[in-house]
């Protein structure tokens, strides 16, 4: 890059989400953004993949994100899709409140809880279901259809519980500041 | 690029010459660069973000292929031996998300996972899983 943008890196939302100028939100009519996320460039939020057409539906949530989330750089979102009733079909990816997800992501679960913590380069399959209050360590992959308990620690590849989340470390996974922290 | 509102400094990359079924879907963001032919078969789908380099050899994809984002196919650097071949990737193979295909051939039916690297040279029969996440 030779030249500084003119304006900001990021655009702010009414509801206070600041998504970067050089994220790639493809299908924007199918995401929710709960408010005050961040997200940040090249990040790669698939809204287009939707459930099947069906009758009498009209809007389709591909993805909805909860409040105070935070996507670093090159992160990827995207629906987990299967074959069900001989039709393929992708399934929304609902992540709550306080989820922080590492550089070079790629998510495809189903749910993520609150106060979920993701590191870098991790790849979680498709409908894994993460709990509250999780940590993911860097370079973890967590299988397709695997449930992670509350409160616990994976690494590894394939994803294993590695440890427990202490009662008094649940301060660390508040990511308000980390939020205002982003600025233009 | 859509994205981007400036224009880029270099000039624009040459187009190759393809060859693209009727039946086909292609992201607007998906690019197409080199100079050997590429030819993508019916109903295949290639999503945004995603690489077709034809610089160093041909490509050929069958139908009913997905190539995901961010997926790189072709060979990604000068081609040696028997690799000038080219890429071939026969019908119902699955790209996922950042893999990169620079093999000989990937049989019919192949999931290439999230991340994996298929190398040059290499050549996959049918239904085959190549793995290799994360990295």
């Amino acid at each position: 890059m030779s030249k500084k943008p003119p304006k900001g890196e990021y655009i702010e939302t009414e509801t206070g989400n600041k998504v970067s100028r050089r994220g790639q939100l493809v299908g924007t009519t199918n995401i929710i953004l709960g408010g005050k996320s961040v997200i940040q460039a090249e990040v790669v939020i698939r809204g287009d993949l939707t459930r099947e057409k069906q009758q009498g539906q009209g809007n389709q949530v591909a993805i909805a994100i909860g409040r105070y989330c935070i996507f670093s750089r090159a992160c990827e979102l995207r629906p987990p899709g299967k074959l069900y009733r001989g039709t393929f079909s992708h399934y929304p990816l609902k992540i709550a409140d306080h989820v922080f997800v590492g550089p070079s992501s790629i998510i495809e679960a189903a749910l993520i809880g609150n106060h979920v913590n993701i590191g870098a380069n991790c790849v979680i399959g498709k409908f894994a279901i993460i709990k509250d209050y999780v940590r993911v360590l860097d370079g973890t992959v967590v299988p397709p259809n695997m449930v992670i308990p509350s409160f616990s620690i994976v690494a590894g590849r394939p994803a294993q519980v590695v440890g427990e989340i202490a009662e008094g470390e649940v301060d660390g996974f508040d990511l308000r500041e980390a939020y205002r922290a982003v600025r233009n | 690029m859509s994205s981007s509102k400036r224009a880029s400094m270099m000039p624009a990359a040459p187009k190759p010459p393809t060859f693209l079924a009727s039946t086909l879907i292609i992201a607007d963001q998906a690019s197409l660069t080199g100079t050997h032919l590429i030819t993508l078969g019916s109903n295949t789908v290639v999503h945004p973000r995603t690489k077709l380099n034809s610089t160093y050899a041909s490509i050929t994809i069958g139908n009913n292929c997905i190539l995901s984002e961010r997926s790189m196919i072709g060979l990604q650097s000068e081609a040696t031996g028997n690799e000038n071949e080219g890429v071939l990737i026969e019908n119902g193979v699955v790209v996922e998300v950042g893999a990169t295909v620079e093999a000989l051939s990937i049989g019919e039916g192949c999931l290439i996972e999230i991340n994996a690297r298929i190398g040059k040279g290499a050549v996959l029969g049918k239904l085959c899983l190549g793995m290799e996440c994360a990295g």
